[in-house]
């Protein structure tokens, strides 16, 4: 798979660049109306735009014509009906004007709109689907920064920028081209502080744009260090860190400050400037305008045109800085975009994958070896024949590989060597999804989704009725406490609901798998965590769990493997030992070693062994030792 | 102003992400979008001391935007008076005006530019201020608030709320006086010039202020809506790339990929309609501009055409005027409409920094509370009752008198008040009734800063600030040595794995050390702990997420931990709680044995049955894998002697 690290860094290249762009471009297809009206809006409503200035020209000169004679003035030779026709009709131009600028926003705007809808859903889908390896090595924050952020950009782009630029143009061409009609000298004297307003203008976005970053990553720092602090303030208090955590906050805040006001400077000697050169403008253009007029060569309505001209100008010509800007921001952000969906998952259905059904559970590693690289395999040679409805327990050291075991049965990863057999076929040649429904897994980190207990636990059926939910709840021993809860079932879990303690969220976990019916289940456990009550319901649960599928279970302690019928014990991706219980403990060896460790520290807890106060107690004849009878 | 209260957060509750599985979780919340009155004296009144230190700047500022504004909106009028001179044949008088515009122009760029210079500098002060203010606050507040509110919620009170609020005092006030000023000049300049005039313009104002107004309310709405589902999709988001494993290991893709173009969908529609009223307000206040210029000239130019005597270079001069002031006339208008919402949002803001401010710490030193200089270590209990909530008792009547050095277990299910007796100790939460006393003084006569300082908490899940290894050890003392934090993490077992780590001591922590395994976070927490030297410890299931290998080693360094020092442990694992001094047996928030391991085992009550409980289950499946034997093979290498338990009941 490729590598994209680093990409955060990557220095495009321009060439490259243009081809991104074109990308976007099957985007907009399913938006061609919108397109070419949101194009006829630009320019007849640039246009538009500017031929108010023209039409109030005409009403007055044509309206009210002064007559002269030699330097005199005379009288007002006025035509009443072509003034107010040519006023009335500055309205209905407004209208129509206002149309069009209406539909250039929203057309632009839904344009935008929808081609960033069509992106996310392509970057959704494209990303849930990736494998494991692809997630171990992206960030959370890195897609996540791509799919909202970096879609953002190409919005922006569409819905602003694009049609922003043209429009502009627009409104400069027309405008030159009356002012350059009525007087091609003034047209000059009203251009000369144009340059420098669009020079500016892209100057200042260029620079202020590392400012605004830095202002982004200052304030995330502000937020991190109040998060941390605040977030572990049992911690502060107990070691009476206060004064320091607010000095540590203070100065951040202080950094974020500064870079305001860096900002604010940079702002401060740009958009006065802008302004001022605007007013200066304008003051140019009606000086020189005036002097010709006292000459006989233009007239008051013309100056009064070109004074209306350049005050439509003003502004659009200060952003033109934005604009380039989001061109470019778009440019690399759908850089980044496609590169995330131009990552193909290593994990997918074969041509010709057909369905997996009716299995009976008979799983086998077949000289097994994966790795992410060559130079240090996770796993070598490793062989396991799990029979329909056994239970094989993986055991070893952190990293010796046994998770990485369990995950390439449901083809989170595929093995790099040998193969993965169920019931005799090979699991790539099934399709993914009809493999990973027969396999249930537990996993050590329970995630619950952000939802209600009942959302949870039919969260791989969502379509399983109250009554499904109950029992698998019951048989996972975690109805009662659901029921104490005020709302029940529909008492909400994650950020704003209940928090739940480790051993409830397991539980949760073992209904939501008791619900999917699987044939294989993967157990990884962690009841290291809870208290010994709970334990005790765990294991009670997971008793039910297990009947009659096959098992593959992590165990951190020795009590969950013991009655496994096969125990594997893995060293640095290697099978090192294998057999019952009782074949380990007779051999010198890992198993033997954490053996004796976990009874050194039973026999300290015990001090001495409690004989079973039930003699009659019979061997329970389920492969994981737990009293039925304890609740 | 609306107080945060016991029970909940009535004020509290933000934006929330969150993608929502099915349906909305009732209509509480979504206060974010809870717009303020537009002018709440309250929040005006607490803000002013903020300003106060800055007056002169501010009084600068203001003064700035004064002359900017005047420039800006006298500009019409000089541009006609510079029209009627050359309508007139004077070009002298046109250069002479031509001469003020290009020195207006430039005496507005000046004052612009001082204008924003001065309040941002001034806004920014008030940044830091506030927002330390508030942070110093959040942090003398008791645990008791931490546990209503997350973290989450205090985190956009301190970012986004000081944020409007900064620039409502800032450019937000300076821009709302800034046009009100253009209006003024406006007004009265353009009926000095000729009221007829005027008021053709002014006829215009009513029927765009209404829409406006109509429009900014439907606007605030969806702008409000179109948040909602962003974040919605967003947390939608972020939860499923976290979850991602679940999602696939429960095939759950195409489940999710449904929902999320729902959202998404939602999302966009929302955006569209935002957009689309947004698009409404540059045509309708163009449409104004357009109206009222068509009724200057029709009027002004029916009047002249009517009139008997017209002096051109007036008439000229004041039709360029009008024309240009029409345009410059709705732009305040339009702004003030828009800036009505932004202050709103700024005076909620306000309204909820303040709310914070005014949140009292539950626990405060009494104006008499004395300094603890030495501690000896001794702890009494005296018939001490607890509650978060009226009627819901948490202990009860728990009267314990612990001696120095001596080791106390707390043992009893989950919710029988286990950790609530510890944080009442080092008083993160308040007696309700009875009274601790630590050396036979009351906690509550004690600064807590002076009873803090001898405590030393190590909690189940260690937590870890970024920064080295060697900052996080000295976090209780950051004076300390080297050499100081070294000896503490071999007392606790630490040393030898940072040691091996190629930048030792100055490994940096990424995220709260999730670049370390939790067994190795809790031993630099335990390091952390005994470098601080304190006379009581207070361990809070601190082996609980710990493996064997590591519990082996930290159990080692128990034994340092505890030497001489009060502690109180708790504990789910039997052997750490064997060591104990007593053993304190809860239940129900009372205390129901107390007493050794031996002993309590011997009267066969709650402890016994805990305890069978947790081994009976091996003890049977041992024996039935005639496991029994070789335990007692390994027992025997050890040479002790298996004796017959004495709790059978």
């Amino acid at each position: 798979m490729r590598v994209l690290y680093p990409l955060v860094n990557v220095r495009y290249i321009p060439k490259a660049r243009m081809k991104k762009l074109l990308r976007l471009l099957p985007y907009t297809r399913p938006y061609l109306p919108q397109m070419i009206l949101a194009w006829a809006s630009v320019f007849v409503s640039g246009a538009l735009v500017q031929f108010s200035p023209a039409l109030v020209r005409f009403a007055l000169s044509e309206g009210l014509q002064p007559v002269y004679e030699g330097d005199r003035f005379i009288r007002l030779d006025g035509n009443a009906q072509l003034l107010i026709y040519s006023a009335l009709a500055i309205v209905v131009f407004a209208i129509g004007r206002g149309l069009t600028q209406f539909g250039q926003t929203y057309l632009g705007e839904s344009i935008g709109q929808g081609v960033s809808y069509d992106i996310r859903n392509d970057v959704y889908d494209h990303i849930q689907r990736m494998s494991y390896a692809f997630h171990d090595q992206m960030e959370t924050g890195q897609i996540m920064s791509r799919t909202t952020q970096d879609v953002e950009n190409v919005r922006m782009f569409f819905a602003q920028a694009l049609f922003r630029i043209a429009y502009i143009a627009v409104l400069v061409v027309v405008s030159l081209i009356f002012m350059f009609i009525i007087n091609w000298q003034l047209a000059l004297v009203s251009m000369v502080t144009m340059p420098i307003v669009i020079w500016r203008s892209v100057v200042f976005q260029t620079r202020v744009r590392p400012i605004w970053l830095a202002i982004q990553q200052s304030l995330a720092e502000v937020t991190q260090t109040a998060d941390e602090a605040l977030t572990g303030i049992r911690v502060v208090k107990a070691f009476s860190r206060e004064d320091f955590e607010s000095e540590k906050f203070r100065a951040r805040v202080q950094a974020q400050a500064d870079l305001n006001l860096q900002q604010a400077h940079a702002m401060a000697r740009n958009q006065p400037l802008l302004q001022g050169l605007g007013m200066a403008q304008v003051g140019l253009t009606v000086g020189v305008g005036a002097l010709l007029i006292a000459r006989g060569q233009l007239t008051a309505p013309d100056v009064l045109a070109f004074a209306l001209w350049l005050n439509t100008l003003q502004l659009p010509l200060r952003t033109i800085g934005q604009l380039v800007n989001a061109t470019a921001r778009c440019v690399s952000s759908a850089e980044r975009v496609f590169e995330l969906i131009d990552v193909e998952s290593e994990v997918k259905d074969e041509p010709g994958a057909t369905e997996l059904a009716d299995v009976a559970g008979h799983v086998r590693f077949d000289n097994v070896s994966f790795g992410y690289n060559n130079v240090s395999p996770v796993l070598s040679g490793v062989n396991i024949d799990a029979r329909p409805g056994t239970v094989i327990a993986l055991l070893g050291p952190a990293g010796s590989g046994k998770s990485t075991v369990v995950n390439l049965i449901p083809r989170f990863y595929d093995v790099t060597g040998g193969a993965i057999t169920i019931d005799g076929r090979d699991i790539r040649s099934v399709t993914l999804e009809s493999l990973r429904k027969q396999i249930g897994i537990v996993q050590q980190d329970v995630f619950l989704f952000i939802g209600t207990i009942r959302d949870n636990i039919a969260y791989g059926r969502p379509g399983a009725t109250q009554a499904e939910i109950e029992s698998a709840a019951k048989a996972a021993r975690i109805h009662d406490f659901i029921v104490s809860l005020p709302a029940g079932y529909d008492e909400w879990v994650g950020e704003r609901g209940v928090t739940l303690s480790g051993g409830q969220k397991q539980r949760i976990a073992i209904a939501r798998t008791l619900l999917l019916d699987p044939r294989i289940l993967i157990f990884d456990d962690s009841t290291a965590s809870v208290d010994s009550q709970t334990e005790f319901l765990i294991l009670q649960a997971l008793q039910e769990l297990m009947k009659g599928r096959t098992t593959f279970v992590i165990a951190q302690r020795l009590r969950t493997v013991m009655r496994a019928d096969e125990i594997v014990v893995l060293e640095r991706g290697r099978v090192v030992q294998r057999g019952t219980h009782a074949e380990l403990l007779q051999q010198e060896g890992l198993y033997r070693r954490i053996f004796d460790l976990e009874l050194k520290d039973q026999e300290e807890a015990l001090g001495r062994p409690v004989a079973s106060r039930r003699p009659d107690a019979e061997p329970p004849q389920d492969r994981v030792g737990v009293s039925q009878e304890a609740e | 102003m609306a107080m945060w209260g016991g029970a909940g957060a009535a004020g509290w509750s933000t934006n929330i992400g969150g993608g929502r599985m099915g349906g909305h979780r009732g209509t509480d919340g979504w206060d974010d979008e809870y717009l303020g009155k537009v002018y709440d004296a309250e929040v005006v009144r607490r803000l002013a001391p903020y300003l106060r230190p800055y007056r002169w700047q501010v009084l600068l500022a203001f003064l700035a935007m004064s002359v900017q504004a005047t420039t800006s909106y006298m500009q019409p009028l000089i541009v006609g008076f510079t029209v009627r001179a050359g309508i007139r044949h004077d070009p002298r008088q046109v250069l002479l005006l031509m001469g003020v515009l290009l020195g207006m122009a430039a005496i507005g760029w000046l004052a612009l530019f001082i204008q924003q210079i001065t309040i941002n500098t001034v806004g920014n002060k008030l940044l830091v201020q506030i927002r330390t203010d508030m942070y110093e606050h959040m942090q003398s507040l008791s645990l008791s608030f931490y546990d209503e509110m997350e973290v989450g919620r205090m985190i956009s009170r301190l970012t986004s709320d000081v944020t409007v609020i900064q620039d409502l005092l800032t450019s937000g006030s300076l821009n709302f006086a800034a046009d009100i000023v253009g209006l003024v000049i406006v007004v009265i300049t353009a009926l000095r010039l000729d009221w007829q005039l005027a008021l053709v313009t002014f006829a215009v104002v009513p029927p765009l202020v209404a829409v406006m107004a109509y429009w900014s309310t439907h606007a605030k709405n969806a702008f409000v809506n179109v948040r909602v589902k962003v974040s919605a999709l967003y947390g939608t988001l972020a939860e499923n790339l976290s979850g991602v494993r679940a999602v696939q290991s429960m095939s759950r893709e195409d489940e999710n990929s449904r929902r999320f173009d729902q959202l998404n969908r939602e999302n966009r529609n929302a955006a569209i309609w935002a957009g689309m009223l947004s698009a409404a307000v540059l045509p309708a206040v163009e449409l104004a501009v357009a109206i009222a210029t068509t009724g200057v000239i029709i009027v002004g130019g029916l009047r002249a055409l009517n009139a008997v005597n017209v002096d051109v270079a007036t008439l000229f001069g004041l039709l360029t005027a009008f024309t240009l002031y029409v345009g410059r006339f709705f732009d305040p208008i339009r702004d003030l409409v828009l800036q009505y919402t932004m202050i709103q949002r700024a005076m909620a803001g306000g309204e909820r920094v303040f709310e914070v401010l005014d949140t009292p710490p539950r626990i405060q030193d009494r104006p008499d509370a004395i300094e603890l200089d030495q501690v000896e270590g001794r702890v009494d209990f005296d018939h001490v009752f607890f509650h978060y909530v009226e009627g819901i008792p948490i202990l009860r009547d728990i009267d314990l008198h612990v001696a120095p050095g001596e080791t106390i277990a707390f043992v009893g299910h989950t919710g029988a008040g286990k950790t609530t007796i510890t944080s009442l100790v080092s008083r993160g939460y308040e007696v309700t009734g009875g009274a601790i006393r630590i050396d036979g003084h009351d906690l509550r006569d004690i600064k807590r800063r002076s009873l803090t300082r001898h405590m030393g908490v190590v909690l189940q899940t260690p937590y870890l600030f970024s920064g080295t290894i060697a900052d996080n050890i000295a976090y209780g003392r950051s004076e300390a040595t080297r050499e100081q934090i070294e000896t503490a993490a071999r007392a606790v077992g630490a040393h030898e794995f940072i040691e091996r780590l190629p930048l030792g001591y100055e490994t940096v922590l990424r995220a709260g050390g999730q670049n370390f395994s939790i067994g190795e976070r809790q031993l630099i927490s335990f390091a952390r702990a005994i470098l601080a030297a304190p006379r009581i410890l207070v361990l809070d299931e601190a082996t609980a997420y710990v493996d064997t290998q590591t519990e082996a080693i930290i159990q080692r360094a128990l034994r340092e931990l505890l030497k001489g020092r009060t502690s109180f442990v708790i504990a789910h694992r039997l052997s750490t709680i064997r060591e104990a001094d007593r053993i304190v047996v809860l239940d129900q928030g009372s205390i129901a044995e107390v007493g050794t391991h031996d002993e309590l085992l011997a009267a066969g009550g709650v402890y016994a049955n805990l305890y069978r409980m947790t081994y009976e289950s091996e003890q049977a499946a041992r024996e039935t894998e005639a496991l029994g034997e070789d335990a007692a093979i390994a027992r025997r290498r050890r040479g002790e002697v298996p004796v017959q338990a004495a709790g059978d009941a």
